[in-house]
């Protein structure tokens, strides 16, 4: 680094040059960065970060070129403007007239919120929900308290139900088409009345009726289509999951003969080692994972515990970016690695929890573990601490491999895992799905017979077929020979405009439901609001159709249901009450606990072992296909909340992209941005590369789920579609090692905003490291000396805490002071504070273009810190929001008084006081206050979110923001005042455990916490009084009040103190 | 008392003003009649939805909100 002696005293010359690149790199000192661009210093970037205004900003006015208009004429156009915009007045802002309720409902009081629990089905899992409701309407979904599995918390797809719920492009009648092409509305007796008429021709005919639907977990949908196969015997069901457990389910059927793999008690596990497994990101389970993970990484609570975690990974994940070590190695590569350890553990050390047959021996005997960090550039001492660990902890360390990995691979975890005694770390919750997922084969054949004519009806049941479904099984074809097409749907998807009946669904908040994921419990859905359009249940209608059509209503899936529950599973309960109290216990709670199962002894089948076949890595790149952190399959790619959700990861919103490490781009010319063809076989699709950090190389980490056609307004021309990469040439259906990359002509502007809101400037070289926004240590310094830790900032000697601020002494607050503590230990970065935050607060949508003008809106960022070298980097992710400072810089350049404190503490906004002047943003030094620089709702895709329907998603509680106003996180000051109002009824004093915030509620990590500072028994001042708490830019002396905890990484080596590069 | 030569000065004006009011009286008050009507109603159509954006939006609300009546509610205070 520049060794500049001067620098070093903080003075600040003209000249300060950046080191080169070679000397940043071999320099071992912590170094963070965000993106390449800022790595390497760009110029560019440097330019834009230096420069906050346009260049134009500071340009003197040139008279001269003003148009030559006199006053007379001036003053005519004014007045006559004036005239006619006040004859445009007429109705402005007028929204209708309010009435008062006639006959108030039951339990409705305006003003007061209620909750209703239920269980929503995201993919193939349930969650539960507690979804709080407003004058009838659904406004916010929380997770259920008291779910033995959600525990409070939901995840991204089920709290932005809510705008699914409202959302403009909802089908809002039946249509029908005769050619697959037009569409006419039609009644829904109409169209009934046909359907049926269909049904029992192809019955009689003898053709097909194939339903195509997602899992089936819900036991009375299972029965559903159990009577509908006897009443139309032909039917035949088609359960399809884009990404699903199947190869999982598969190997530990073969392994131990049980149909599903079990989940992990991650909360028991001092050693995890993570193999291309998301499991806080994207694997099924993460909400329960992130929770029971969080467990042992809590340092103010359990200081004790503290359980280490490696990830071995080609893609870079954010369970990757979160662990202690982490080692890059191709997907393909993995197995080797595993059966290297199986070797080392099973054979060479002995002590094996099972005894190896001769046939295993012989088949790992070739694999060596400093034989393949050889091979593939490990990381010896990373290795040789994992095989330490592994010895030291058999029976509490576990190994997982993600979903997407190959059967050998999963076959030879559950080995490894078996020959380490691991096996009491399963958890035997899961149930298998009531109806097992089509295979590849069976769903060639239904395309084969659909093509062939044999299948008379396809209904679609809330699926997209047409879109999921690899493209060379041809179902776009396919459907279009098929005499009947009925979609079940909310919005048009692919499937549904090639349909001949297109009937619209109810969303989950509008319908009923069950669900049996676990064999612990039943979950159950209720719906809070009657249909908005309309649309009616698809499991009602199915019922109306095998009734002759003539008896529908709303509640005859409820009754059908109800009438399920009372006959299969109340005697099994054997429970006291009667069934109608029973009923409504069930409901009030969301879900039924069942009997605990003793779970049978796992017998270990070797055979299974000798059998599996071991993947080769191949000299081609290596794809990865996974499921989109935001948006699933694409089911979701219509919302515009999960499609601005920064990446986790790459912070990259509204778009997919081919993530390849810095090697790979190099070696082929490449770089983020540039358009590049990936080819795996006969297969190509071009897509743009973004260049990640600490990727493996020649590894092709891609998410499904975007690239829709026709998925709504909101997801046109979004992302790149690349399910025509899915074929059968795989090691697994969504990891091929025999692709290829060529650079295509052109460029795509992918927008990520972790290059927005720097807050450092570089015109001050060091003092980004000298601040400490980030605070970090090791395990081992922590339990020796937790105050070495923290890096506090000296000035001449003297702590700058102790160091006077110029704002005099801070006012003393007598009453509650809020305060939040965020630990980063526990944060993983996953982002459901912001989807949380987002739904709360009413946080507009505002489009790519205006993303990439640095204009999101979402209050709450999750800054990304890399550090290291870019092949393997780390990284720290920091919550950031308003920082409620005590002597906040905002609001004393406020010309009209707009942001005032609070007698509590808080910064508040007043936005009718607001005339933009951005005064307030400009001073902020955390760069957290958004200016709405348009009224995003109108400006969104053109009004498309200004809407009747939209209208009903804001939450009454908050104000919606209109166009020059500034906006920031208010530390939820509406919950505040309602639980300040609820202490006044109850006649006692507010408390800091009264509040929880929308962001705390969210976290499945419970890394978030508010409180009252001024309370000494708050929960909150253990994480302030912390040895290793800090707060971000403590030198401002702004004196903020988010506290962080500071992250400890469980790593025997040291980590270097951010700021000491010249030591 | 006038004089005949201010008579005549006064009943030549008086002459002219009859002959100007009558032709411009006329003519001025047609055109200001259908300027008004003009005025009138444009200021009554409300001319700048002429330039306002298309959009769906319905101000009055046409979606009916109803609670699904067998709807459980949990007995929560905050």
């Amino acid at each position: 680094m520049n060794k500049n002696s001067e620098l070093t005293k903080g003075v600040i010359t003209s000249n300060d040059l950046y080191d080169t690149k070679e000397e940043t790199y071999n320099n071992k000192d912590v170094n963070y960065w965000r993106g390449f661009r800022e790595l390497y210093n760009d110029p560019e970037f440097r330019k834009e970060v230096e420069s906050e205004f346009d260049d134009d900003a500071g340009k003197p006015f040139d008279t001269s070129k003003l148009s030559a208009i006199s006053r007379r004429k001036f003053l005519a156009l004014l007045s006559a403007s004036a005239a006619v915009a006040a004859a445009g007045c007429s109705n402005y802002r007028d929204k209708g007239e309010i009435v008062p309720f006639n006959q108030k409902p039951e339990n409705l009081v305006e003003g007061n919120p209620n909750y209703f629990a239920s269980t929503f089905q995201i993919g193939g899992e349930e969650i539960g929900v507690l979804v709080k409701s407003r004058e009838g309407r659904p406004i916010k979904v929380n997770g259920n308290p008291e779910h033995p599995v959600s525990k409070g918390k939901a995840n991204l797809a089920a709290q932005a139900t809510v705008l699914a719920l409202y959302d403009p492009d909802r089908i809002r009648e039946p249509k029908a088409s005769s050619d697959k092409n037009s569409f006419s509305t039609i009644q829904w007796n109409d169209a009934d009345a046909k359907i049926i008429e269909t049904l029992r021709a192809a019955t009689t005919a003898g053709k097909e009726i194939s339903i195509f639907t997602s899992s089936v977990i819900s036991p009375t949908q299972r029965k559903l289509f159990d009577d509908f196969i006897q009443q139309f015997p032909t039917t035949k069901i088609y359960p399809f999951e884009q990404v699903n457990n199947s190869v999982k389910n598969s190997a530990w059927n073969k392994i131990y003969g049980q149909n599903i793999a079990p989940a992990v008690k991650w909360d028991e596990a001092k050693v995890i080692v993570a193999l291309e497994c998301d499991f806080l990101g994207l694997e099924d389970g993460k909400t329960e994972a992130m929770r029971l993970f969080a467990k042992n990484r809590d340092l103010i609570n359990n200081p004790d515990n503290y359980s280490r975690l490696y990830s071995i990974e080609g893609s870079t994940s954010l369970t990757g970016l979160n662990s202690d070590y982490r080692l890059r190695l191709r997907t393909d590569a993995i197995e080797e690695l595993i059966l290297a350890l199986v070797n080392e553990f099973g054979v060479k050390r002995g002590g094996s929890a099972l005894s190896l047959e001769s046939g295993i021996v012989s088949k790992v005997s070739s694999f060596n573990i400093n034989a393949v960090a050889e091979k593939y550039g490990l990381d010896k001492e990373v290795i040789g601490h994992l095989v330490k660990d592994l010895d030291a902890n058999r029976g509490t360390s576990i190994f997982v491999a993600g979903a997407s990995l190959p059967e050998s691979t999963q076959i030879s975890t559950y080995l490894l895992n078996e020959i380490l005694g691991n096996t009491k770390l399963y958890s035997f919750d899961f149930k298998q799905d009531l109806t097992p997922l089509s295979t590849t084969a069976e769903l060639a054949d239904l395309s084969g017979k659909m093509k062939g004519g044999q299948v008379g009806v396809f209904i679609n049941f809330d699926s997209n077929p047409v879109f999921d479904l690899p493209r060379n099984l041809g179902m776009a074809e396919a459907i279009m020979n098929v005499e009947t097409v009925i979609s079940f749907t909310e919005i048009d998807n692919e499937t549904s405009i090639k349909s001949n009946y297109v009937l619209p669904c109810n969303n989950p908040l509008e319908s009923w439901g069950d669900y049996n994921s676990r064999i612990s419990y039943f979950g159950l859905q209720q719906p809070l609001i009657a249909p908005l359009f309309n649309t009616r249940q698809k499991e009602a209608v199915m019922l109306n159709w095998m009734r002759g059509g003539n008896n529908f209503n709303e509640s005859i899936y409820h009754q059908y249901l109800k009438d399920n529950w009372q006959q299969n599973l109340y005697p099994i309960l054997n429970a006291s009450a009667s069934f109608n109290d029973f009923w409504f216990d069930a409901l009030h709670d969301g879900f039924v606990l069942l009997p605990s199962q003793t779970q049978e002894s796992l017998q270990f089948n070797q055979s299974a072992v000798i059998q599996a076949q071991p993947i080769k890595p191949s000299g081609g790149k290596v794809v990865l296909l996974t499921r989109n952190y935001t948006l699933g399959d694409g089911k979701y790619s219509n919302n515009g909340w999960l499609q601005e959700l920064p990446h986790p990861v790459s912070k990259i919103v509204w778009d997919n992209y081919a993530a390849i490490s810095l090697a790979t781009a190099k070696a082929n010319g490449l770089d983020s941005n540039d358009l590049v063809n990936v080819s795996i076989g006969d297969r190509t699709v071009t897509l743009p590369v973004f260049v990640q950090p600490s990727m493996a190389d020649d590894v092709i980490a891609i998410e499904l789920g975007c690239g829709r056609s026709s998925g709504g307004k909101v997801s046109e021309g979004t992302g790149f579609d690349v399910v025509p990469l899915i074929g059968n040439d795989g090691i697994s259906p969504w990891v091929y090692n025999n692709a290829s990359i060529s650079k295509a002509t052109g460029t795509y502007e992918l927008v990520s905003t972790q290059e927005h809101y720097p807050i450092d400037s570089p015109k001050f070289k060091d003092i980004q490291f000298k601040r400490r926004i980030i605070q970090q240590g090791t395990y081992k310094q922590f339990k020796s000396n937790p105050k070495d830790i923290v890096d506090r900032v000296e000035v001449e000697g003297i702590d700058l805490r102790e160091f006077p601020s110029i704002n005099g002494e801070p006012i003393k607050y007598t009453g509650v002071k809020w305060a939040m503590a965020i630990d980063l230990n526990k944060c993983t970065g996953c982002g459901e504070c912001i989807m949380s935050c987002n739904v709360e607060n009413n946080i507009p949508v505002v489009g790519k273009d205006q993303v990439a003008n640095k204009r999101a809106m979402q209050w709450i960022r999750l800054d990304r810190y890399y550090f290291g070298t870019p092949e393997d980097a780390r990284a720290n992710f920091q919550p950031m929001l308003c920082q409620h400072c005590d002597f906040a810089p905002c609001e004393n350049v406020c010309p009209v008084v707009a942001t005032t404190h609070s007698e509590d503490g808080l910064n508040g906004m007043t936005y009718n006081r607001c005339v933009g002047t951005r005064y307030c943003a400009n001073n902020c030094p955390y760069k957290v206050r958004r200016f709405n620089y348009f009224n995003f709702r109108h400006e969104f895709k053109d009004y498309h979110y200004h809407n009747d329907s939209m209208q009903l998603a804001m939450n009454p509680e908050v104000t919606v923001r209109s166009r020059g106003v500034m906006e920031k996180c208010t530390f939820c000051v509406q919950r505040v005042m309602k639980a300040r109002q609820d202490a006044i009824s109850a006649n006692r004093e507010l408390k800091g455990t009264d509040v929880i915030t929308a962001c705390q509620e969210a976290c499945p990590a419970n890394a978030i916490t508010f409180g009252d500072m001024n309370d000494k028994s708050d929960p909150i001042q253990a994480y302030r009084n912390s040895d290793i708490a800090f707060y971000s830019l403590e030198e401002v002396k702004v004196r903020p009040n988010v506290t962080y905890i500071s992250q400890i990484f469980n790593i025997e080596e040291e980590i270097p103190k951010a700021g000491h590069h010249n030591d | 008392m006038f004089s005949m030569s201010q008579i005549k000065l006064i009943s030549l004006n008086m002459d002219n003003n009859k002959v100007e009011k009558n032709g411009i009286k006329r003519k001025r008050f047609f055109v200001y009649l259908g300027a008004s009507v003009i005025g009138i109603y444009a200021a009554f159509s409300n001319p700048m939805r002429i330039f306002s954006k298309k959009n769906n939006s319905s101000a009055s609300g046409k979606l009916k909100v109803q609670q699904n009546p067998l709807a459980v509610k949990r007995n929560y205070k905050s």
